[in-house]
C-alpha cells in the first residue's frame, strides 16, 4: 500500500531487520521443539529395527563381531572411531568396544552371524554351532530351531505360571494365615483360649496349604529338569563355545539373512515384547508392562479422586461463596498453587500421607504386620493423592472457566422457572460446563503423567516384583509400590550398570511416555472443539 | 438441549398451591451442605500444605527439653567419682577412692551389685574417662596406671525369662541379684548386668610418685584397639603410654601390651590443669592453670617435639576447664572470667610451629559471668555438657553455638558430672554425695538458623564456610547442613535458564501475536504450547545423554552461535529490504523460509568458525584453556564485549551518521555495515584494554569445564520455560484492546511502530507476569536438574559446571533421610523455602496480570 503512496514510508520505522529478529527467535523456539520430538521419534522407532552383524578384522588379526552403534571423530586426534557393540557380555565383562577406523583391515557381513537374545547376560553375538539334547550335541536348521525354540518358551510360560499364579497364590494365603494368627495374639493375648483355638485352626489349614505347595513345587521342577536339557550351543567369533537352555533364549535373530519383511516381523516382534512384557536385566531389556500398566493405573485413580474434588471446590468458589475480596485471594492462592514446585507436593506427599496418614492406618489397622509398613511407606494410593493434590488446581481454574462461562441468562431462566438452586447446577449449569470440566479434567491426567519428581518420593520403585491390581484378593492393592513410565527413563539412564547399552530402550520408553501424554492432551483438545461446535450455533 | 423438567402448569396460582416436593428441598439443602463443606475443605486442604510443611519443620529450631527428674542420696563416706552409664540409662558407676566399684540404678539410687576385681591398698590419685565412655585409667598416688573398662552386658528375654521375685525398683525397671530388668514397650524385657574389668597395672612412674593427670583415647577396633595414655605424675614426668590391646575372647581377659615414650620433664607439675592426647597419639598437649597451652608433636615414640606454646586466654584470667569435642577436632577453653570458646588446630601460613599448624581461635561461646569448671563432651555429637562454680548445668552444641538446655543444676560444686551414652540424660553427683538425674529431649541439637543459613567454620576447615555435606562414610563426621549452596545453585540455574529462554520467549510472542496472520498463528501456537506438555524428565535424559556429549564437543560453537545468530538475523533482514518484490504474495511465504535459511546458515557459520577460532586464540582447545591451559583472554574478552558495543555503535551510528543515509534500503545495508565494523573495532579495542588493564575473562562465569553444567541445564530447562512465558505473554499482547491497535495504524504508525510503542508497552504488565511465571517454574524444576547439573554444591557463577539446587536436593536425599531425624527436617525446611519462593513469585504475577487485565479492559 505504502509503495503507491508518493512518499514511502520510512525503512527504519518498519522496522524489517528487527522483526527479522523475533521471527528468527520464534523459528528456534519450534525448531527446538521440532527437533526433540523428531530426535525422540527417530530414535525410539529405529531402536527395535534389527541392525547388520559387522565382523571387523582389524591389522592385527583381532576378529570382533557386532553392531556398529555410532562413528565419531577420535578424541584429540585424526581420523574416525566407531563404536561397535560387540556383546557377549558374560565372555567379554564388556559390551561395546571403541575401534579406530585406521586398525580395520576389512569388514563383511557374514550371512550366518546370530543375534541371540537371551534372558540375562545381554545378547550373545556370534555363531550357532547347534541343539544339544540330553548331552548330545546336533547340528539343526533354522526351522528346525524356531520349532524346538517355540516349545521351550511355551514350557517357560508354564512354569512361570506355576511359579507366579499357582505358588504365588498359596503363598498369599499362607501370608494372609500369618497374619491372621498375629491378629489373634495381639487380640486375645499369648496364653488365651481363643488364640489357641485360633492357632489350631491356622496350623490345619497351613498345613494343607503347604500339602499343595509341595504338590506344585515338585511339578515346576520336573519341568524345570525337563527344560534345562535342551540346551543350544553357540560360539563366539574366535569359536569359544557357551551353551544355554534353549528356553533362556528370547529370540533368534540372523540379521544380515534377513529379506525386508523379515526384519519387520522382528521389529513388530520386538515392539510387542516391549509393550507386553516384564523388564529383564536391570531394566535394560525386555519390556515396560509394569511400567505402563503402573502408569495407567495411577492416572486413572488420579482422575477418580481429583474430579470430584475440583468440581466441588469450584461449585462453591463460583456459586456458593459470596464473591468478595475473600474469594478472589483464594482464587489467586488456587491459581499459584499450580505453579508451586512439583517437589513440594512430593515433599508433602511422603511425610503426610504415607507417613501421618499411612503409619496411623497401619497401627489402626494393620497392628499384625508392624514394623513392616502398609500404607505407612509409598504406595500407589499415596503417589496418587500426591498427584491429585497437585492437579487440584488445574482442574478448579478449568471447572470455575466454564462455570463463569454459563450464560446468567440460563440460569435465572431455570430459576424463574421455579427449578432449585441445586436442580439448575445438575440440569442447566453442569451439562453446559462439562466439556469444560473434562477438558480440565484430562490436562490435569496428562501433567501427572508425565510427573516424576513426586513419585520419587511417594512410592515408584525401579523394580516392582508385583501389580498393583492381580488375582488374590482385594484384586487392587492400594498400598503397593508400583512402576512407571517417568521415572523408568531416570532409572535407565542414570542408575543403569550399562548406560550405553540402556539408550535405545530410554528413547522407546521416552517415545512411549511422550505419546501417553500427547495422546491425553490430543483427547483433550478434541473436546474442546467438540464443545465449541456444540454450543456455537445455540448461542442466547 | 431438550428438557427433562415436566411441563410448567398453565396457571401460576396452581403452581403456587402446590408446594415444592420434599425431595427436591432435601436435595437442594444436602447438595448445599457438601458442596460447602467440600469446598472449604478442599481449599482448607490446600493450605494445609503450608502448615504441615511449618510444623514439621519448627522442631529445627527448638532447643530442647527435660522429660523427667529424678533425686538421691547415695553412701558417700568415700569419695567417689562417677564412671559410667549404660545406654539405656539402667544403671550407672562410680569408683571410690580405693578403686572399689560400686553400681547404683540410676532411676532411684538403689544400689546394684557389679562384678569387679577387688584391688588391694590402692589409693586412686587420678581418673580418665576415654570418649566412648566405658574405658578409663585410674591412676594411683603409688605411681601406677590401671586401664579398666565398663562392660554392660544387655539382653532381650521374653516375659517368661524374668524371675518373678523381682525387686520393683520403679514403673520400668526391676532388680534380680546383680541384673536389672527393664519392662519394653514390645513387652519384652530387657536384662542389663554391669561387669568391670581391670588390665594388669602399669607402671609409669618410676620413682613412685602420685599419678596427677591422665588422658586416654582410643583408636582400633574393639577386638585389636590401640589405646593413648598420657600420663602426668608429680614428679613431672609427662609419659605417653600406647597399649595395643588384645581382647582374650576365651575368658574375656585384656592383653596389653605397652611401649612407653617420655615427652617431657615439666617444672611445676602441680600448676598443670590437664594433660590431653589425640586419637592417634600424635598430638599431646598440657595445658597449664594460667591459660597457656603446651603442644608436643609425637611423630613416633622416639621422635617428640615441642612445637608450640600459645596462651588461650587473655592476661589476668585463668584457666578453668578444657578439654577436647567429640573426635578431638575441636578444644575447649573455660576461663575464670566465664567464658568459653573452641580452638581448632589449622594450618597457617604464619604459624611458628614446626607441623606448619596452630591453634585458632574458632567459636566463642556466650558468656555467663560464672566460671566453668567441668566440660562433659557427648559420645555421639559435638554436644557437651558443662557445669559452672554454683552448680548450675548447661546443654550446649558446638557448632550450633546454642545453649541447647539449662538445668536446674545441683547445690554446691559438681563433683561427677555424666552424659549418658546416647544423649538423653544427665547425672550429676555433688560433694555430699547427692545425686541429680534428668532425662532429656534434644531432637535436633545441631541446627538454628546460623547453621542453615551463616557461615558456619566447621572442624577441619580452614575459615568459616556455606557447607552442604550430608552424609559421609566415618562415624564421629558432623553433617554440614547450610542451605545457602542450594538456594544459590537454584538462583544460578534459574538466572541462567532465564537468560536464554526470556529473549527468544518473548520475542517470539510479540512476533506471533503482532506479525503473523490469524491463521499461522493458530498452527504455531499449539505447536509451542505442546512444548509445555513436555514431561520433564523427558528433557533432562535428553539434556543428560544427548546435549551435554553434543555441547562438550561443540563448547565455543555453542557460545559463538549467541552472537553470530542474532547478527545473521539483523543482516538477513538488512539484505531482504533490497529485494524489489518482497510486498509480494509470494514473499509471505518466502519469508518463514528464509528465517529457516539464515539461522542454518548462522548456526553453520559458528559451527565451521568455532574451530578455527580454537586453534587462532585458545591454545586449540577451549575446554582445556579453560581449565587454565594457554595463555591470553584477549578474545572472550572481545566476544564477551561484542553485544555492548554493538548497542553502542548502533545508538552512535543512529546519530552520527546522516538520516538520508538511511532512506534507501542500500543506505540501510551500509549503515548496518559501519555499525557492525565499528563495533568491532570497539570490541577490539575495548578488550585489549581491559587485557591491559588485568582483567581476566576466565575464572568467574567462564570456568573450568565439566560435562554435567549449566549452560546445558538452562539449555533444556528453556524446553520448559519458553513456552510458559510465550503462552502468556502471547495472551496479554492478543489481550490489548484492538481499537488501540487500529487507532495506532489509522495514524499511520508502521506495525512495528505499533507493537513496539502501544502493544507491548500497554501489556508491559502482562509480560512481567509472564517472565515471573517462567521463574517459578525454573525455580521449581527438579529432574532437569537431578540429571544434566551434576548435583554439586558449589557457590560459584561458573557457566561450565553444575550445582545443586533445593529441588533437586530434595529428590535426591529425601527418599534416605530418616524420618524425623534432622537431615530429613531440613529437606522439609528444603521444601518449605521452594514452597514460599514460588508462591510470592506466583501471587506478584498474579497480582500484577489482574491488575493489567483491569487496565485493559478500561482502555
Amino acid at each position: 500500500m505504502s509503495d503507491r503512496r508518493g512518499r514511502s514510508t520510512s525503512l527504519t520505522a518498519r522496522g524489517e531487520p528487527f522483526q527479522w529478529l523475533l521471527g528468527g527467535a520464534l523459528g528456534l523456539a519450534l525448531a527446538m521443539i521440532v527437533g526433540l520430538l523428531m530426535l525422540v521419534l527417530w530414535q525410539g522407532s529405529n531402536a527395535f529395527w534389527p541392525r547388520p552383524l559387522e565382523l571387523i578384522e582389524l591389522r592385527d588379526g583381532t576378529r570382533l563381531l557386532g553392531i556398529e552403534v555410532r562413528r565419531e571423530p577420535m578424541p584429540g586426534g585424526e581420523g574416525m572411531r566407531r563404536l561397535l557393540r560387540v556383546g557377549n557380555f558374560d565372555l567379554y565383562g564388556e559390551d561395546f568396544r571403541w575401534i579406530a577406523e585406521e586398525a580395520i583391515a576389512s569388514t563383511r557381513f557374514p550371512a550366518d552371524a546370530w543375534m541371540v537374545e537371551r534372558m540375562e547376560w545381554g545378547p550373545f553375538i556370534g555363531f550357532l554351532i547347534g541343539l544339544e539334547r540330553d548331552g548330545t550335541l546336533a547340528e539343526t536348521d533354522g526351522d528346525a530351531l524356531a520349532e524346538a525354540h517355540r516349545e521351550a518358551r511355551r514350557r517357560l510360560r508354564e512354569i512361570r505360571r506355576i511359579e507366579r499364579s499357582e505358588i504365588g497364590a498359596i503363598n498369599h494365603e499362607l501370608e494372609r494365615l500369618r497374619l491372621a494368627l498375629r491378629r489373634s495374639e495381639l487380640r486375645h493375648g499369648v496364653d488365651s483360649l481363643a488364640h489357641r483355638a485360633e492357632e489350631a485352626r491356622i496350623a490345619s489349614e497351613s498345613a494343607r496349604l503347604e500339602e499343595r505347595f509341595a504338590e506344585w513345587l515338585r511339578k515346576a521342577k520336573a519341568l524345570r529338569e525337563s527344560d534345562s536339557r535342551e540346551r543350544v550351543v553357540l560360539a563366539d567369533v574366535v569359536g569359544r563355545r557357551i551353551s544355554l537352555p534353549l528356553s533362556q533364549v528370547v529370540r533368534f535373530v540372523r540379521p544380515n539373512d534377513l529379506s525386508l519383511a523379515g526384519k519387520l516381523e522382528v521389529y513388530l516382534d520386538r515392539w510387542w515384547e516391549f509393550l507386553s512384557a516384564d523388564p529383564r536385566e536391570a531394566n535394560s531389556e525386555g519390556g515396560v508392562f509394569p511400567a505402563i500398566f503402573g502408569t495407567a493405573v495411577m492416572t486413572i485413580l488420579l482422575a477418580v479422586l481429583v474430579a470430584p474434588f475440583g468440581v466441588v471446590t469450584a461449585l462453591y468458589l463460583r456459586e456458593y461463596a459470596r464473591q468478595g475480596r475473600m474469594v478472589s485471594l483464594v482464587r489467586i492462592s488456587v491459581n499459584n498453587l499450580a505453579g508451586v514446585p512439583s517437589i513440594v507436593y512430593g515433599v508433602f506427599g511422603l511425610g503426610f500421607f504415607a507417613y501421618l496418614v499411612g503409619g496411623t492406618i497401619d497401627a489402626w489397622f494393620f497392628p499384625e504386620r508392624l514394623p513392616s509398613p502398609t500404607f505407612g511407606s509409598g504406595g500407589l494410593l499415596w503417589a496418587s493423592l500426591t498427584l491429585a493434590l497437585l492437579t487440584v488446581p488445574v482442574v478448579i481454574v478449568a471447572t470455575e472457566e466454564a462455570l463463569a462461562a454459563v450464560p446468567r441468562s440460563m440460569r435465572e431462566g431455570s430459576l424463574a422457572c421455579g427449578a432449585s438452586k441445586w436442580q439448575t447446577i445438575r440440569n442447566i449449569v453442569l451439562p453446559r460446563a462439562m466439556p469444560g470440566i473434562l477438558t480440565g479434567l484430562i490436562l490435569a491426567m496428562a501433567r501427572g503423567a508425565g510427573e516424576v519428581a513426586p513419585l520419587m518420593l511417594v512410592g515408584v520403585v525401579k523394580l516392582a516384583p508385583e501389580l498393583p491390581i492381580d488375582g488374590n484378593f482385594p484384586y487392587l492393592h492400594l498400598d503397593r509400590s508400583f512402576m512407571h513410565l517417568g521415572f523408568h527413563i531416570f532409572d535407565l539412564g542414570f542408575q543403569s550398570r550399562n548406560s550405553e547399552a540402556a539408550k535405545p530402550m530410554v528413547f522407546v520408553t521416552a517415545l512411549l511416555l511422550l505419546a501417553f501424554v500427547f495422546a491425553i492432551n490430543l483427547v483433550a483438545i478434541l473436546v474442546r472443539a467438540r464443545m465449541k461446535r456444540r454450543f456455537a450455533g445455540s448461542r442466547f | 438441549m431438550p428438557s427433562t423438567e415436566a411441563p410448567l402448569p398453565a396457571e401460576s396460582a396452581v403452581a403456587r398451591r402446590r408446594p415444592t416436593p420434599r425431595r427436591v428441598l432435601l436435595a437442594d439443602r444436602l447438595a448445599d451442605r457438601c458442596i460447602r463443606v467440600g469446598g472449604v475443605l478442599v481449599i482448607f486442604a490446600i493450605f494445609g500444605i503450608m502448615i504441615f510443611l511449618v510444623a514439621e519443620v519448627m522442631p529445627l529450631f527448638r532447643g530442647g527439653s527435660v522429660v523427667a527428674e529424678a533425686e538421691y542420696r547415695i553412701a558417700s563416706e568415700e569419695e567417689r567419682r562417677l564412671l559410667a552409664v549404660d545406654e539405656y540409662d539402667g544403671i550407672a558407676i562410680e569408683a571410690d577412692g580405693q578403686g572399689r566399684f560400686l553400681g547404683f540404678h540410676v532411676g532411684t539410687g538403689t544400689p546394684v551389685p557389679v562384678e569387679a576385681p577387688t584391688l588391694e591398698s590402692v589409693r586412686l590419685s587420678s581418673l580418665e574417662i576415654a570418649p566412648d565412655g566405658r574405658n578409663f585409667a585410674l591412676g594411683t598416688t603409688d605411681g601406677r596406671i590401671l586401664l579398666g573398662e565398663v562392660v554392660f552386658r544387655t539382653t532381650v528375654v521374653s516375659r517368661e525369662r524374668v524371675p518373678s521375685e523381682l525387686m520393683r525398683l520403679d514403673d520400668r525397671d526391676g532388680l534380680y541379684g546383680s541384673r536389672l530388668y527393664s519392662r519394653l514397650d514390645s513387652g519384652e524385657w530387657r536384662r542389663t548386668q554391669a561387669i568391670v574389668r581391670l588390665a594388669e597395672p602399669l607402671l609409669a612412674s618410676s620413682e613412685g610418685a602420685p599419678v596427677l593427670r591422665l588422658a586416654l583415647r582410643l583408636s582400633g577396633t574393639p577386638e585389636r584397639r590401640e589405646q593413648n595414655l598420657l600420663s602426668l605424675d608429680a614428679a613431672g614426668k609427662l609419659r605417653l603410654v600406647r597399649a595395643r590391646a588384645r581382647l582374650n575372647l576365651a575368658d574375656g581377659s585384656l592383653e596389653v601390651l605397652p611401649t612407653v615414650a617420655e615427652i617431657a620433664t615439666l617444672a611445676e607439675p602441680t600448676q598443670v590443669a590437664a594433660v590431653l592426647v589425640s586419637s592417634r597419639g600424635d598430638q599431646v598437649l598440657v595445658a597449664r592453670r594460667d591459660g597457656a597451652v603446651e603442644r608436643f608433636l609425637v611423630r613416633d615414640l622416639d621422635r617428640v617435639q615441642r612445637v608450640e606454646e600459645k596462651r588461650l586466654l587473655p592476661a589476668g584470667v585463668s584457666l578453668s576447664a578444657i578439654d577436647f569435642l567429640l573426635g578431638d577436632q575441636t578444644l575447649l577453653v573455660a576461663g575464670t572470667d566465664g567464658s568459653l570458646a573452641g580452638w581448632f588446630l589449622l594450618e597457617r601460613e604464619q604459624a611458628g610451629a614446626a607441623d606448619g599448624r596452630t591453634l585458632v581461635l574458632a567459636r566463642r561461646f556466650l558468656e555467663s559471668g560464672r566460671p566453668l569448671i567441668r566440660l562433659v563432651p557427648g559420645q555421639r555429637s559435638k554436644s557437651f555438657l558443662a557445669a559452672d562454680v554454683e552448680g548450675r548445668i548447661a546443654l550446649w552444641h558446638a557448632t550450633s553455638q546454642r545453649r541447647l538446655l539449662e538445668l536446674p543444676g545441683i547445690e554446691g560444686t559438681v563433683r561427677g558430672l555424666l552424659f549418658a551414652p546416647r544423649e538423653d540424660a544427665v547425672l550429676a553427683m555433688s560433694e555430699d554425695g547427692r545425686v541429680r538425674h534428668w532425662r532429656i529431649h534434644v531432637p535436633h541439637p545441631e541446627t538454628n538458623w546460623r547453621t542453615l543459613f551463616g557461615k558456619v567454620w566447621y572442624e577441619g576447615f580452614p575459615e568459616p564456610a556455606y557447607v552442604w555435606q550430608s552424609s559421609a562414610g566415618s562415624d564421629d563426621f558432623e553433617p554440614k547442613l547450610s542451605l545457602v549452596p542450594l538456594v544459590f545453585g537454584t538462583f544460578k540455574g534459574t538466572l541462567y535458564a532465564l537468560l536464554f529462554a526470556v529473549p527468544i520467549a518473548l520475542a517470539a510472542a510479540i512476533y506471533t501475536s503482532e506479525f503473523l496472520t490469524p491463521r499461522a498463528r493458530n498452527l504455531v501456537k499449539p505447536a509451542i504450547e505442546t512444548m509445555a506438555a513436555l514431561p520433564s524428565v523427558v528433557l533432562g535424559f535428553i539434556a543428560a545423554l544427548v546435549l551435554s556429549p553434543w555441547v562438550e564437543n561443540w563448547v565455543l560453537a555453542v557460545l559463538v552461535a549467541f552472537l553470530v545468530v542474532p547478527i545473521a538475523l539483523l543482516a538477513g533482514g538488512f539484505l531482504w529490504q533490497l529485494l524489489p518484490w518482497r510486498h509480494g504474495a509470494y514473499a509471505r511465504l518466502l519469508r518463514p523460509l528464509l528465517f529457516a535459511a539464515v539461522l542454518v546458515l548462522a548456526l553453520a557459520v559458528a559451527g565451521g568458525s568455532a574451530p578455527i577460532l580454537e586453534k587462532a586464540f585458545f591454545a586449540g582447545d577451549f575446554r582445556a584453556w579453560l581449565s587454565g591451559a594457554g595463555e591470553g583472554d584477549r578474545a572472550l574478552l572481545v566476544g564477551l564485549l561484542l553485544p555492548l558495543a554493538l548497542v553502542l555503535s548502533w545508538w552512535a551510528g543512529a546519530r552520527l551518521l546522516p538520516a538520508s543515509l538511511r532512506e534507501t534500503a542500500a543506505g540501510q545495508l551500509g549503515f548496518f555495515a559501519i555499525v557492525l565494523l565499528a563495533a568491532c573495532l570497539l570490541a577490539l579495542a575495548g578488550g585489549a584494554l581491559l587485557s591491559l588493564a588485568g582483567f581476566e575473562g576466565r575464572g568467574g562465569v567462564f570456568g573450568p569445564y565439566t560435562q554435567r553444567n549449566t549452560l546445558v541445564v538452562a539449555f533444556a530447562m528453556g524446553f520448559a520455560v519458553i513456552p510458559l512465558i510465550y503462552t502468556i505473554a502471547e495472551d496479554a499482547l492478543s489481550s490489548v484492546p484492538e481499537h488501540l491497535r487500529a487507532a495506532s495504524l489509522a495514524l499511520g504508525a508502521t506495525p512495528w511502530q505499533t507493537a513496539m510503542r502501544v502493544i507491548v508497552p500497554t501489556a508491559f504488565s502482562g509480560i512481567f507476569a509472564a517472565v515471573m511465571i517462567g521463574m517459578g517454574r525454573a525455580v521449581g524444576e527438579t529432574m532437569i536438574v537431578v540429571m544434566a547439573a551434576g548435583n554439586t554444591p558449589l557457590l560459584d557463577w561458573n557457566l561450565f559446571n553444575g550445582f545443586r539446587a533445593l529441588s533437586a536436593n530434595i529428590a535426591v536425599e529425601l527418599p534416605e533421610a530418616v524420618r524425623g531425624g534432622t537431615l530429613y527436617r531440613v529437606l522439609f525446611l528444603a521444601g518449605l523455602v521452594l514452597f514460599v519462593l514460588t508462591f510470592l513469585l506466583n501471587t506478584l504475577a498474579e497480582v500484577i496480570r489482574l491488575r493489567f487485565r483491569r487496565r485493559a479492559a478500561q482502555l
